[in-house]
């Protein structure tokens, strides 16, 4: 199944890049989103289903293929609205839906990958393939993020790797001829602390890159500056869930060696740093793209935290990375229509925003409470749910760290996105009388809608759905 | 012989530190691919053929000949003669010295029964020697460089543990390292032409 998967992404790739005709182009990138829901579906009734001899439907991979799925779909319709508007040439058009495909498709087989080798070359994958879609409009700042982001992405998979091997190593000790997970977790209390140590640290630090994390979170934030909005919000979720579920992966494995103490204080330490690199910057940081970027450094910094935490936090990350997904889709989704009022992402050049396109400023208001994790928010449960976890493990000083660093956070981030709903006092700012349809914000609702939902009920089959996950 | 290859892999670093032009950057890493085919067909127990592609393809093919020239097509395109250096010479051959002597201390201290601990000494030192060269120079076009010094230097830590993945994962990994050089290529060309230049000065517009 998922090789047949591969192929017709492949396929589907080509045709869109070769066609010289719009409509087809647009069919191909509509039927293989049609795969891509037949995969979901199929994900949801094989659990736990090998296939193609590197891929397993395990939970965790479904969850996040699933999110994946959701956000696809609504990105591919923001594109072609951003194509049309930005009146893209036809080579470009069919680049950016050839690359977009390709990049869904790695991170598809990413999320359900059951090899670490595997795991490895499908990540690098989504970097390949994801910088066309960064420097897709080609000025020079987008030639500047594209440049940086490979270049730190490729020496932070290059670092994963050594990781890999320094793992592999130490389990071929033990008979471990195969990097399966499973194969892995298996053998996992007979493997050697200091070999896991190093093998986890090189492995935490070189996907940091990807997740946008301590010490190499930079890397996206630059993406995230020049990137299409459309891909930023596919950028600043899905490709970091994937990121995070390899490090899950990895963890799992490590938390059943004498390591795992270790491993879960390296993931409570990244994720602190992780808040305080986010408060000191959006303190100062004053373009809207950037402003969204750091905020996922501090969510996935919280997310890492829970997962450091144990128990209960592992749950509640889970819970945070999905709705955390909506929340900031939605936000990106938003940003290209407050582009094309104010042409520009300075915060100090935005304002108004309720006024001037109401039903966006909802969503924007909407999306701060997501955020911010306020009630009637779901991403409040999950926080809570982190800090429960952190409190009940005995973490209480990084708890209490994290809840002052939070406050800052909170308090940067909503006077920034204040500033843009309401604040009519700006001399530089720039209005362009355009015309948004309301269609534009719907995808947007939905998301935000389901993201409430989950702060007021969550259903069974989810919370069984993540509790089996984690197990 | 493999002892012989992997000492002269060592030099290469130490040479690496004191060069200049790019044009023997370039050539002492297509060498060190050269080196690495040596040492992988020395040390190799498997003799099946589609293993011994995967060695050919992955160091002579990639590392000694396609990336090399890939690196001249893009230093003749964007005319780069030689790097600004943010150290002297001297002062990187002591430094790129002592990070060998420092791995290879810190590696005999190493126990794994599968470990091969001089590999492993060269391949730490040639990681570090690469981050070393990232940092002390001023042009994206040597960062490149030292990122495939870094990259030479996982390749002989792969030798030093061992590891043997599936034939599939493994040709996956020769095409992704490929791909990853030759798409940094391009933008390093698209680099040169909307800076007129390589030089890091010019990448700072990105800020917060």
């Amino acid at each position: 199944m998922v090789a047949a998967y591969f192929l017709i992404s492949a396929l589907v790739a080509g045709g869109i890049y070769f066609l010289p005709n719009r409509p087809a182009r647009l069919t191909l990138a509509g039927a293989f989103l049609v795969v891509q829901i037949a995969l979901t579906i199929y994900g949801f009734t094989h659990f736990d289903a090998e296939d193609s001899t590197f891929f397993t439907f395990d939970r965790a991979g479904v969850i996040c293929l699933s999110i994946l799925t959701m956000l696809s779909v609504a990105t591919f319709y923001h594109s072609v609205s951003y194509a049309y508007r930005h009146k893209m040439l036809e080579k470009h058009e069919s680049l950016y839906f050839a690359f977009l495909v390709l990049f869904v498709a790695a991170l598809t087989g990413a999320n359900l990958t059951n090899h670490l080798g595997a795991l490895w070359t499908l990540i690098e994958a989504s970097t390949l393939t994801v910088a066309v879609l960064i420097y897709h409009e080609r000025t020079k700042q987008a030639v500047e993020a594209t440049w940086k982001y490979i270049f730190l992405c490729s020496i932070g998979i290059s670092l994963a790797f050594a990781g890999i091997l320094f793992l592999a190593a130490e389990a071929a000790n033990h008979g471990v001829k195969d990097l399966k997970f499973s194969e892995l977790l298996t053998h996992a209390s007979e493997l050697d602390a200091t070999w896991v140590q190093i093998a986890f640290l090189l492995l935490v630090t070189g996907l940091s890159v990807k997740l946008g994390v301590f010490p190499f979170h930079t890397a996206s934030i630059n993406a995230q500056t020049t990137a299409p909005q459309p891909v930023n919000a596919l950028l600043s979720t899905v490709l970091k869930n994937t990121s995070f579920l390899a490090i899950f992966r990895i963890y799992q494995v490590v938390s059943h060696t004498q390591a795992a103490t270790w491993a879960s204080h390296l993931l409570l330490l990244t994720g602190i740093l992780s808040l305080v690199v986010a408060a000191l910057q959006l303190s100062r940081v004053i373009h809207l793209s950037r402003m969204l970027g750091y905020s996922g450094v501090e969510h996935f910094g919280l997310i890492l935290m829970g997962i450091g935490a144990g128990g209960l936090g592992y749950y509640a990350a889970f819970l945070h990375m999905i709705l955390h997904s909506f929340a900031k889709a939605s936000l990106f989704y938003q940003n290209d229509q407050i582009h094309r009022h104010f042409l520009s992402y300075r915060v100090n050049r935005l304002g108004n925003y309720l006024r001037v396109n109401p039903l966006g400023g909802l969503v924007v208001l909407l999306s701060l409470l997501g955020i911010m994790a306020m009630p009637p928010s779901g991403l409040f449960i999950s926080e809570l749910l982190i800090f429960k976890a952190l409190f009940a493990n005995g973490h209480i000083p990084v708890a209490i760290l994290a809840l002052i660093l939070l406050l800052f956070v909170l308090y940067f981030f909503t006077k920034n996105i204040l500033h843009l709903l309401y604040d009519t006092s700006d001399q530089e700012m720039v209005m362009k009388e355009v015309k948004t349809s309301p269609w534009e914000s719907v995808s947007q609702l939905i998301l935000l809608g389901l993201m409430i939902a989950a702060g007021f009920v969550q259903p069974t089959f989810l919370v069984n759905l993540i509790e089996m996950a984690v197990k | 012989m493999a002892t012989l290859l992997i000492i002269i892999f060592a030099v290469t670093l130490i040479y690496l530190a004191i060069s200049e032009r790019p044009i023997m950057q370039n050539r002492l890493l297509g060498f060190q691919g050269l080196l690495l085919f040596g040492i992988a067909i020395v040390q190799t127990t498997d003799f099946h053929p589609s293993h011994v592609f995967f060695i050919v393809s992955e160091t002579l093919l990639v590392k000694a000949i396609a990336i090399p020239f890939i690196l001249e097509w893009i230093r003749k395109h964007n005319k780069v003669i030689r790097t600004k250096r943010m150290i002297s010479g001297t002062l990187s051959v002591v430094i790129v010295t002592n990070i060998l002597i420092i791995s290879f201390l810190l590696c005999s201290n190493l126990h794994n029964d599968h470990l091969q601990t001089k590999f492993f000494s060269v391949a730490t030192a040639s990681v570090l020697a690469g981050i070393f060269f990232i940092i002390s120079n001023r042009n994206v076009y040597s960062h490149l460089i030292g990122y495939l010094v870094m990259e030479n230097g996982i390749f002989l830590v792969s030798l030093a543990v061992g590891t043997e993945m599936p034939l599939l994962i493994n040709m996956a990994i020769v095409l992704d390292i490929f791909f990853g050089v030759l798409v940094l290529g391009v933008f390093l060309r698209r680099v040169g032409r909307a800076f007129e230049g390589t030089d890091i000065d010019f990448l700072s517009n990105l800020k917060d």
